[in-house]
């Protein structure tokens, strides 16, 4: 909302000379709850811009289209070169004197144009940064004194203030509101411009039109103001340049009048061409199948339903009620006789229409976050009467007021203790009084310590103690409230274990050389179908911001494979990444899809050596930190188990991350097909975990072992098997013949020579640790030991020893 | 007396002998030698001279120990011109084992055996500094990863409520258009739900648009007093440079009874400073949200940064009794204050990033500076 000081100073007594008046204005505002965003101060310096009289206009020595004017600037005379059609003897203007810095920053200057002294320039209204006319000079009306100032006659001094008003002060979207705040800040009063509608007596409105509700409760009051032989054409010069200063275009004096009015006192108007209303008459109601689509007066046709609020007239839709008029009855260039229409509209009902049709106008914006009710009468008048200055004709007498339904003032108790004791600070009576009554809120005592408030009709969002309270703290002002610490409550609580574990799983991950990513929570379909995800596997968003983004991840891997792409294609080449986030499913029946908990790493690069039978660098990086994190939680019956396919992942290649028989995710490469989705053309080794399911598993409780009193006798073991066979299935055997006292088994060697590949084998060399706790181990039972395990190898699994 | 005299010849003998170790003091050395072994006027000679005036039971205790002082400074001499620093080590270890043997050189001899401690280690730094290293190589670091900002930016945020006595909770990110407006006291056709462009699933379910549903699912389930945080993920249909359609907020819950509007001041005072840093000025300005009543914006400014420009970093207010009624709990009995803030924007004024959109590539050059 774009407001004018000197549009303000219409409603309250402003000393427009203090220079430092917008500044503590602005200010105040701001600390009353009205943001002013931008403070505008005219950015030309017009001191020395006169209203001057052109005394003669002789033709330019050296140039065809150039005048030379002498011209009376109240001080003297002087000449000045002007070139515009329009200049002529006898002619007021407006005349920038050297030293004038005009809009857009050219200072004037005594210049010598084609050889002629020009000590000035006459100004056009674009030069003003008044309008768009640049086809003459601006010419005044003879009333204006020669050698005033011009700046201040044109406004051009003007400041304006654009606020952003939050939407339940509806009562704000008006100059009349924002000067109520500014008054009661300024401790100043309000003051009501007085407004006398000439009328003729012999004609009156009734007589003209009719006005019938249908729908009360949509449309509570309705009035009809008839106007006649108006005849439409720009507006006066003042009223374009409020509407210019509000950010509105001046189209004609009839249309500017009902936007003037609005932005005046906050109520919209609209105004019909009376004989293009069939019957003259005006009849609300709801939308009927029979009307057909309705086409407003942007031109576009629109389809209504039932609930629809239609401003008819005798026979059909002529506007839809609070948003938009419709084309056909609009004031045109040859409109002689208007029906000016000021209502109110229930907020819901506008909201409703203006949303399912997926418009917003300014009358639609102030009618959804309600007018005053009561000043739908006193917006007639003013607009009448305006009507009549601006573009002739005669008022017919009174108004058409339909009030079927009239809205009361709301009466609000508000308990003085309860202020005080909710706001933090000791309020007597008087105080509550002042604050509510300098907003214009009639307050009465009710019992000691309790007022009565009668809610003006302006005010429709005041309806509970609550609000006044507020309004009493807006004016109490709360750098004036103390800042005090509330007494310390119960300690808080420990995180939870999903909690600890995300931390944890941060720390270890960060640890072992991985950055943290952060990826949107939506990705897109056809991203996810590239990851052989089916489309019922998914939860679309209605209203994506495009198709980048139309459904939830179903797996954290595509953004993190977008962030791959994107780092590989900066020339990052070593890409270490996870994220910790939800995955979204959908669940039969539910109206909440499944929200799950993951944790997400991605390798790129750091390739060592490898051979077709050990893992490749990345896997094992990324493999090894993900152990790293499970075995952290003491995570008893920790596996990595084969599985044949899942979403995204190459078939060969992965395996299924098993604690104590519940599915965690998987680990391996990413499918191709799914890097083919970003253009990846370098392997990614990705892990992907369920940490919602993790938290689920009680870890196993935390003993000290105690330290091994007698020493541990070592073998190691080097077996040759069949290629296809796995290191898990190896161990497994190890670990069940090993006996009791088998203390730990580790793989450091898998290797594959020219022989053994001819073969088709491989070879797999184990560091074996025994250990008794009560004795030393003699050499036989470990052999033993041993040979119990080579044997059980060999029977199994047709492992041999290496030779 | 004679025993006492030696005793002072060991305490001056040494601390000379340590002082011209540590100097390599040859010269010092030698002087050391002619003071308590030379042949005009030594000390030590002069104590030896007097033994054979001593009864007999004396002799027998300050002879050999007048011996083991000879050989103590006389080996220490030696090594100092030798340089052999586990010859001096060695003499004064024997002489501390000779002493502590005897009933009153306890102490002495520890003091003579850390002598030769510090010896050994004055010996090692000494032996260090003489090679020469480049201390200018860099280090090898180990391969570390880096938090996400906006990550470290929450988990200060985090770490400084907890304090305050906040606990966290957690609420899912696809939500029931109930928690998300309706329970907050936004109803179907209330203008405030265009503040928010929301993303919707279907008719009652939606993306949350601030983390406020967090707070109704856990005053539903608990009892008063209630001080909680929710952070976490919101998603709005917006995007540009200062909007992201999916961003972070941290908002906060406290009701009690007799919890006031200057408790909430006082509460964002003490965060703010927390956050931000002593020097910040805090200013409250009406707003407007629907479930909070009185509403606030919260601007800080200090006069080092932005000029001591006001920048707006959190929404805040008086739950609003609306809020309290849809959860059972009674107006009139409890009151509270709740506030959220965008952790975008802090962790975008923290770091002095403009875009924000720089959050969600996850460009590795960018993270690695964190």
């Amino acid at each position: 909302m774009r407001i004018s000081l000197d549009w303000l100073a219409d409603f309250i007594d402003l000393d427009l000379e203090d220079a430092e008046l917008p500044e503590r204005l602005a200010n105040g505002l701001l600390l009353a709850g009205l943001e002013v965003e931008a403070l505008e101060r005219p950015e030309a310096a017009f001191d020395g811009l006169v209203v001057a009289e052109v005394l003669s206009v002789a033709p330019h020595p050296n140039a065809d289209r150039l005048k030379v004017c002498r011209v009376a600037d109240g001080a003297g005379e002087r000449s000045v070169v002007c070139g515009a059609p329009n200049v002529a003897a006898g002619r007021r203007v407006v005349l920038a004197t050297p030293g004038v810095r005009m809009p857009g920053g050219m200072k004037v200057e005594i210049a010598r144009i084609r050889g002629e002294q020009s000590e000035g320039m006459i100004c056009s209204e674009r030069e003003l940064g008044l309008g768009t006319d640049h086809s003459g000079i601006m010419v005044l009306s003879d009333a204006h004194v020669i050698g005033s100032d011009a700046a201040e006659l044109l406004g051009l001094n003007d400041v304006i203030f654009d606020i952003s008003i939050t939407p339940n002060r509806a009562d704000c979207l008006s100059v009349l509101g924002v000067a109520r705040e500014a008054a009661a800040l300024l401790g100043t009063s309000l003051r009501m411009p007085e407004i006398s509608v000439e009328e003729d007596e012999d004609v009156s409105a009734a007589s003209v039109c009719a006005v019938e509700i249908w729908d009360p409760d949509k449309c509570p009051r309705y009035a009809a103001r008839i106007i006649q032989g108006v005849r439409i054409g720009p507006s006066p010069r003042w009223m374009a340049r409020r509407l210019r200063a509000a950010g509105m275009r001046p189209i004609n004096n009839v249309v500017d009048v009902t936007n003037y009015v609005m932005l005046s006192l906050g109520q919209p108007l609209h105004a019909f061409d009376l004989h293009r209303l069939a019957e003259q008459k005006i009849i609300v109601r709801r939308w009927a199948e029979s009307d057909g689509p309705f086409t407003t007066l942007d031109g576009q046709q629109r389809e209504m339903d039932d609930e629809d609020l239609m401003i008819c007239d005798g026979e059909k839709p002529v506007a839809i009620g609070g948003v938009m008029g419709g084309l056909d009855s609009e004031v045109s260039d040859d409109t002689r006789d208007i029906l000016l229409e000021s209502a109110y509209f229930t907020p819901q009902t506008i909201r409703r229409t203006r949303r399912r049709l997926g418009i917003s106008t300014e009358a639609s914006y102030r009618f959804e976050r309600g007018v005053d009710p009561s000043g739908t009468v006193r917006a007639a008048d003013l607009a009448a009467e305006l009507i009549r200055q601006t573009a002739g004709g005669v008022i017919a007498q009174g108004a058409v007021d339909a009030h079927p339904a009239p809205i009361a003032p709301k009466q609000v108790p508000i308990r003085v203790a309860r202020a005080s004791s909710l706001l933090g600070i000791s309020l007597d009576a008087s105080r509550v009084r002042e604050a509510l009554e300098s907003l214009g809120f009639l307050v009465s005592k009710k019992e000691d310590g309790v007022f009565s408030v009668e809610v003006p009709t302006f005010r429709p969002d005041i309806e509970r103690e609550i609000d006044l309270i507020e309004e009493v703290g807006r004016r109490v002002g709360y750098e004036n409230i103390p800042a005090t610490l509330p007494a310390s409550g119960n300690p808080a609580a420990r995180p939870t274990r999903t909690r600890s574990l995300e931390l944890q799983a941060r720390r270890i991950m960060v640890a072992g050389g991985f950055s943290e990513a952060l990826n949107y929570s939506f990705v897109s379909r056809e991203a996810l179908r590239g990851m052989e995800w089916r489309d019922e596997q998914m939860v679309a968003l209605r209203n994506p911001l495009s198709g980048e983004m139309d459904v939830l991840r179903t797996t954290l891997l595509a953004g993190l494979l977008a962030n791959v792409a994107h780092n590989l294609s900066r020339g990052v080449g070593e890409i270490r990444l996870f994220e910790l986030g939800r995955s979204f499913h959908p669940v039969n029946g539910e109206s909440l899809p499944d929200q799950v908990l993951r944790m997400t790493g991605v390798v790129v690069g750091s390739e060592v050596s490898q051979d077709s039978v050990s893992l490749p660098g990345a896997l094992s990086e990324l493999k090894g930190v993900l152990e790293r994190f499970l075995e952290s939680l003491k995570l008893e019956n920790l596996l990595f188990e084969p599985v044949d396919a899942a979403p995204g992942w190459e078939p060969s290649a992965v395996s299924r991350v098993l604690a104590g028989g519940v599915s965690l995710g998987h680990v391996g490469l990413v499918a191709p097909e799914a890097l083919g989705v970003w253009d990846i053309e370098t392997g990614v080794s990705a892990f992907e975990i369920n940490l919602a399911a993790l938290a689920e598993i009680d870890p196993a409780p935390r003993r000290l072992t105690p330290l091994p009193r007698y020493p541990a006798s070592l073998r190691d073991l080097a077996v040759v098997v069949d290629a296809a066979r796995t290191n898990g299935e190896i161990e497994e055997i190890i670990r069940q013949e090993g006996g009791k006292w088998l203390e730990s088994v580790n793989l450091f060697d898998v290797y594959q020579d020219v022989a053994l590949k001819a073969s088709g084998e491989k070879s797999l060399a184990y560091s074996l640790v025994f250990r008794h706790p009560e004795a030393t181990l003699t050499d036989e039972q470990v052999s033993k030991a041993f040979d119990g395990i080579v044997g059980a190898l060999g029977a199994r699994l047709g492992a041999r020893l290496r030779s | 007396m004679s025993e006492d005299r030696l005793i002072d010849i060991i305490r001056e003998s040494s601390s000379l002998v340590s002082e011209a170790w540590t100097a390599r003091d040859a010269q010092a050395a030698e002087n050391a030698r002619i003071r308590y072994l030379g042949r005009k006027g030594g000390a030590l000679n002069e104590v030896m001279r007097g033994l054979k005036d001593l009864p007999a039971d004396e002799k027998r205790v300050v002879g050999p120990l007048a011996n083991s002082v000879r050989a103590y400074i006389e080996a220490s001499v030696s090594a100092i011109k030798e340089d052999d620093r586990e010859k001096i080590i060695e003499a004064h270890r024997a002489l501390g084992e000779r002493l502590r043997e005897r009933e009153r050189g306890e102490a002495l001899g520890e003091e003579l055996e850390g002598r030769a401690s510090e010896i050994l280690g004055a010996g090692d730094v000494a032996a260090t500094s003489r090679s020469q290293l480049d201390l200018t190589i860099p280090g090898r670091s180990p391969l570390i990863g880096h938090e996400h900002p906006l990550v470290q930016t929450m988990e200060d945020l985090i770490e400084v409520l907890t304090r305050l006595g906040y606990s966290v909770a957690e609420g899912p990110e696809a939500e029931l258009d109930y928690y998300n407006f309706e329970a907050l006291n936004i109803p179907k056709d209330h203008p405030a739900r265009d503040m928010q462009d929301t993303f919707y699933l279907s008719g009652d379910a939606l993306l949350r648009t601030h983390t406020s549903p967090v707070q109704i699912r856990v005053m539903e389930n608990q009892e008063p007093p209630v001080k909680v945080i929710a952070p976490g993920k919101v998603f709005r249909c917006d995007a540009d440079v200062t909007h992201s359609p999916m961003f972070h907020q941290i908002e906060g819950l406290y009701v009690d009874e007799g919890v006031t509007f200057a408790d909430l001041k006082g509460t964002l005072e003490a965060f703010v400073r927390e956050i931000f840093g002593p020097e910040y000025r805090v200013r409250l300005r009406p707003s407007f949200f629907p479930f909070t009543e009185p509403s606030v914006e919260v601007d800080i400014a200090s006069d080092y940064v932005a000029g001591g420009e006001w920048m707006e970093v959190l929404g805040a207010g008086m739950v609003d009794p609306a809020v309290f009624e849809a959860v059972g709990y009674d107006p009139e009995r409890w009151t509270g204050f709740a506030w959220g803030l965008g952790v975008e924007r802090i962790t975008m004024l923290r770091y002095g990033i403009s875009d924000i959109r720089l959050f969600f590539e996850n460009d590795l050059r960018m993270l690695r500076q964190f």
